[in-house]
């Protein structure tokens, strides 16, 4: 299978004994681990309700009539699929690495596994990669596995990136609703980030945002003194980090920061992950909240 | 103010502004980091980053001044407040004049002119200078040492005389460079006033001279010098009704580039002119010329061949001292009853040969007196005991003072307790090996003088000799040979100056057989010129050798007389000097031409000891040297000589002793050094 090198396997062992609890149930009818966000044929009873004419004679449940000369009819809470889309951020940015890593390909790898896991969940796996525009689209399909990680693996030139445009075309594009996973490194305004990523929260996405960044982008560690370049723009900077260090990470904190309330405020699942923590215990990390989360709810 | 001798590349100057674009632009171009975006960065107030631009100013001053530092370094400066007069800022000059006196430079008037030269050297001597005369052959010697006064060191000169010694460049050269180096002054000359003679110059000497140290060189040489030169005679003996003939042949060599024509060539004898002949000789050739022979008539001559002089008188005389062929005294002391031809053989053995000859007297030993055994050189106990009283107290003076003692052992030999004790051991009963048809000489120490002709192949088998019968010696060292049977055969012991040799059979035919074999007679001839320290005598010397009276006279009354007491030399300059016992004996160094006589200042009547002197022959070369070469040899360096007052240096001899550029140089290195351990702790301090 091409792209699969990208499936850490040690990853993927410790992530299959958690399920993926669905806080929402979602269309489908396919059985599964997930909750179906709507109610629908399945061998769990939920409810009975009133017979309608219309309904179908086979969903009668006759024992109830026998005792109470009333017609109603059984429904049952149906396990059933989901879309899972990732839409990772394949812009200039995202090509900063400075432990051997970069964040692209720790986003690569996070989602390679996003949707080999939810494939083994019997998932519709879809895929956007991006930058200022839609790079690739892979259509969320429960064949589409292939298609995801071959995308995954042809990333082509980098360029400049932007949230807002790309996440909208998404929003239009699924019109079934689903899980859909962010990977970026989210260098936009806090405000800017949050209005790209509401309306798939407001279209009925379970949305989760992974926020990448690079040690080097959280701890500043630079001690000479050198001309520092924007990768997307080109821009430079003389910069002496030892005056500037402190207040850079002040910023950075705070914008995490901000962040974490924007999304939280709109019932988005936000996680910053580091590239220098390893794929599996990210995975775990983020998918151990969201059974906690399940539970509580 | 300061002077540049290369102000074009005060130019350089303009690299400080290096350093300054490197503190200004370099340092926020020189390293670009990249970064994923500057949208945070953006956010810090810029000029917190713009103002420490420029932040390490010690560091921007250390490289601006490294740079200024190397240029100016580059740009050879010079102070003009020092470009005085050479004289006046040399200081005072440390001068050493070598002047050659070896007998080449009495070649024409080469000696007048040295000496012309060193007064004009002295003469030049500016009022801070101080010199030192030094004459020089084949020894070295001062005349005057490190003075300032002209009149003294012209003093030296003027009484200085032509030596009979070899030119030798080395030994001057050295005592110049070890009176120089404890010189103070800041200027330090050497001047060589010499023919400059290639003789004189050995280039495997390593002679160097301190640094800095001028060499002139002032030759007084001929473009073609004409010489000619005795260098040499041989002499041949001839036996002529009892007494000796010797004709003597002069080798002459004609060192010129001319051809010497019908020169008269005289033989002298003990001061009378016995023959002259006439040669010629082709340019750089040698001829030989014999003289008539003549009768020795006593027993020692003095030969002397005179060539006609020419510019060069010195060598063209030759000395020669001609000596009878020489008889060492030998006393052979046998028995009262002594056996029938006990001494036969050893008296004939000792009757033949002539260098030396031996004169053997024979006599019983209760009748020998202390003075016949004074006058031997060597004695011999011949199968009979030492002698007793007054003559046994004799014999042991004798022996101790340095005559030696041979002791041919027999039945009659005995040693009695009140005798000297002179034997190699204690004396045994007689051995007898007649029953086993007699032994052989199993051992012999070839290496000792005795045996030492008897060491190469077929030069005679002392093996040969069968012996009968022997007395046992004790003898614990000094065993020379042993029979078969290692018993002890011949034993050597050194009694003070005298030296005893055992032999522990007869020297006849009773007991052994080895009288009648052929190497008897070379035996006995080595046994008695070992004891009695036979030297051949050399019939000259040349000057500088060292003559020792007692190692070189031969044996016999003349010895014993000069090994006893003062020594008197007579120099053939009609010189007197005492030759007392030292610590080097009574070795002396000849220095003078001619003939030496050396007579015992207590016995006067006694013959002196006559000693020839010549000149060396290699000295009468008088091809020159190429000074320069001497100079580079010696000082590194060919120096051309530069007059001793005052002249004004050039800007370049200015700069070269100032040498400010090195220390400029320097300096800016360790700047430079300096700055790299500050820029390397800079980072790690901010």
């Amino acid at each position: 299978m091409r792209g699969a090198q990208f499936v850490d396997p040690k990853a993927l062992a410790r992530i299959q004994n958690l399920e993926l609890l669905a806080r929402t149930v979602v269309d489908g009818f396919i059985n599964g681990l997930h909750r179906a966000p709507h109610l629908g044929f399945s061998l769990d009873f939920a409810e009975h309700r009133g017979y309608e004419p219309g309904d179908d004679l086979r969903r009668v449940d006759w024992r109830v009539f026998g005792r109470t000369d009333r017609f109603y009819v059984k429904q049952f809470e149906a396990d059933s699929n989901s879309n899972c889309v990732v839409a990772l951020d394949v812009s200039t940015s995202m090509r900063f690495g400075s432990g051997g890593i970069t964040k692209l390909d720790y986003g690569r790898y996070l989602a390679a596994s996003l949707v080999y896991f939810s494939h083994t969940q019997r998932d519709r796996v879809g895929l956007m990669t991006f930058d200022s525009e839609v790079v690739e689209y892979v259509p969320p399909s429960a064949k589409h596995l292939e298609f995801a990680l071959f995308a995954l693996d042809r990333i082509g030139d980098a360029r400049p990136g932007s949230l807002a445009g790309p996440l909208l075309r998404m929003t239009e594009r699924l019109r079934r609703r689903g899980i859909v996973a962010i990977i970026s490194d989210l260098y936009d305004e806090p405000d800017a980030v949050a209005a790209a990523v509401k309306p798939l929260r407001f279209q009925g996405h379970d949305v989760v945002v992974f926020h990448v960044l690079d040690p080097a982008e959280l701890e500043f560690p630079f001690d000479e003194a050198a001309s520092f370049q924007d990768l997307e723009s080109g821009d430079r900077m003389p910069i002496v980090p030892d005056a500037l260090r402190d207040q850079y990470r002040a910023l950075v904190r705070q914008h995490v920061e901000t962040l974490g309330r924007l999304f939280k405020d709109s019932r988005i699942d936000y996680t910053l992950l580091d590239t220098s923590v390893p794929l599996d215990y990210a995975l775990f990390r983020y998918l151990s909240t969201r059974e906690r989360l399940s539970r509580v709810r | 103010m300061m002077w540049f001798l290369a102000p074009a590349l005060l130019a350089g100057l303009t690299a400080i502004a290096i350093p300054v674009i490197v503190h200004l632009v370099q340092r926020e171009r020189k390293r670009v980091v990249e970064f994923p975006s500057l949208m945070f960065l953006r956010k810090i107030p810029y000029r917190s980053v713009r103002r420490r631009a420029i932040r390490h100013w010690p560091l921007l001053l250390l490289r601006c001044l490294a740079f200024a530092l190397i240029v100016l370094a580059f740009a050879r400066p010079l102070l003009p407040g020092a470009r005085v007069q050479a004289g006046a800022a040399g200081g005072g000059r440390e001068v050493v004049i070598l002047i050659d006196r070896s007998y080449s430079m009495g070649y024409g008037d080469h000696w007048d002119r040295a000496r012309a030269e060193a007064r004009r050297a002295v003469e030049a001597l500016g009022p801070d200078d101080r010199a030192t005369v030094v004459f020089f052959a084949t020894d070295v010697e001062i005349g005057l040492r490190s003075t300032p006064e002209r009149g003294g060191l012209i003093a030296p000169i003027d009484q200085a005389t032509l030596g009979s010694g070899a030119t030798r460049y080395g030994p001057a050269l050295r005592a110049a460079a070890g009176l120089l180096e404890s010189s103070r002054l800041p200027r330090r000359e050497v001047i060589v006033i010499s023919d400059f003679q290639k003789t004189g110059w050995d280039r495997a000497q390593d002679v160097k001279l301190p640094a800095g140290v001028t060499v002139t060189p002032v030759p007084v040489t001929e473009t073609e010098p004409a010489n000619a030169a005795v260098v040499g005679a041989a002499i041949e003996r001839e036996a002529s009704a009892g007494r000796e003939r010797v004709t003597v042949s002069a080798r002459i060599v004609n060192r010129g580039a001319a051809r010497i024509a019908d020169r008269e060539v005289a033989l002298e004898v003990d001061g009378r002119r016995l023959d002259a002949r006439r040669v010629s000789v082709e340019p750089r050739a040698p001829a030989s010329v014999t003289f008539a022979p003549f009768t020795l008539a006593s027993g020692r001559a003095r030969v002397t061949v005179r060539l006609a002089p020419d510019a060069l008188a010195r060598d063209d005389v030759f000395h020669a001292v001609v000596t009878s062929g020489g008889r060492v005294p030998v006393l052979v002391l046998e028995s009262s009853n002594p056996a029938p031809d006990s001494s036969l053989y050893l008296a004939r053995a000792l009757a033949v040969g002539g260098a030396p000859g031996f004169q053997a007297h024979v006599l019983p030993v209760d009748r020998v007196t202390p003075a016949d055994l004074a006058a031997a050189a060597v004695i011999v106990l011949n199968d009979t005991r030492p002698p007793s009283g007054a003559a046994g107290r004799a014999l042991e003076a004798s022996i101790r003072g340095g005559t030696g003692l041979f002791v041919a052992l027999g039945d009659r030999s005995a040693w009695p307790e009140d005798a000297p004790d002179l034997l190699p051991g204690a004396l045994g009963a007689p051995a007898d090996r007649s029953g086993t048809r007699g032994g052989t000489l199993g051992f012999i120490d070839y290496s000792h003088p005795v045996f030492e002709i008897f060491n190469t192949p077929r030069s005679g088998d002392l093996t040969a000799a069968r012996v009968f019968r022997y007395r046992q010696l004790a003898a614990s060292g000094g065993v020379l040979a042993r029979f078969d049977d290692g018993a002890v055969a011949l034993a050597e012991r050194r009694v003070e100056q005298g030296a005893v040799l055992a032999w522990t059979s007869t020297v006849d035919s009773y007991w052994n057989d080895l009288a009648l074999k052929p190497v008897f007679v070379p035996f006995v001839h080595q046994a008695m010129k070992h004891l009695a320290r036979y030297a051949e005598p050399r019939p000259w010397y040349t000057v500088g050798e060292l003559f020792d009276p007692a190692a070189s006279v031969a044996p016999g009354a003349a010895a014993a007389a000069i090994r006893a007491g003062d020594l008197v030399a007579l120099t053939p300059g009609g010189k007197r000097e005492t030759l007392a016992p030292g610590e080097g004996g009574r070795a002396f160094t000849l220095v003078e031409q001619g003939f030496y006589e050396i007579r015992s200042a207590v016995a006067r009547a006694r013959e002196p000891v006559v000693v020839a002197v010549n000149v060396d022959a290699a000295e009468s070369d008088l091809a020159p040297l190429d000074p320069a070469e001497l100079v580079s040899a010696v000082a590194g360096r060919a120096e051309t000589p530069g007059p001793a007052e005052a002249r004004e240096l050039t800007v370049e001899e200015q700069e070269r002793r100032q040498a400010l550029w090195w220390y400029l140089l320097a300096g800016g290195l360790l700047l430079l050094v300096a700055e790299i351990v500050v820029a390397n702790r800079l980072p790690r301090i901010a």
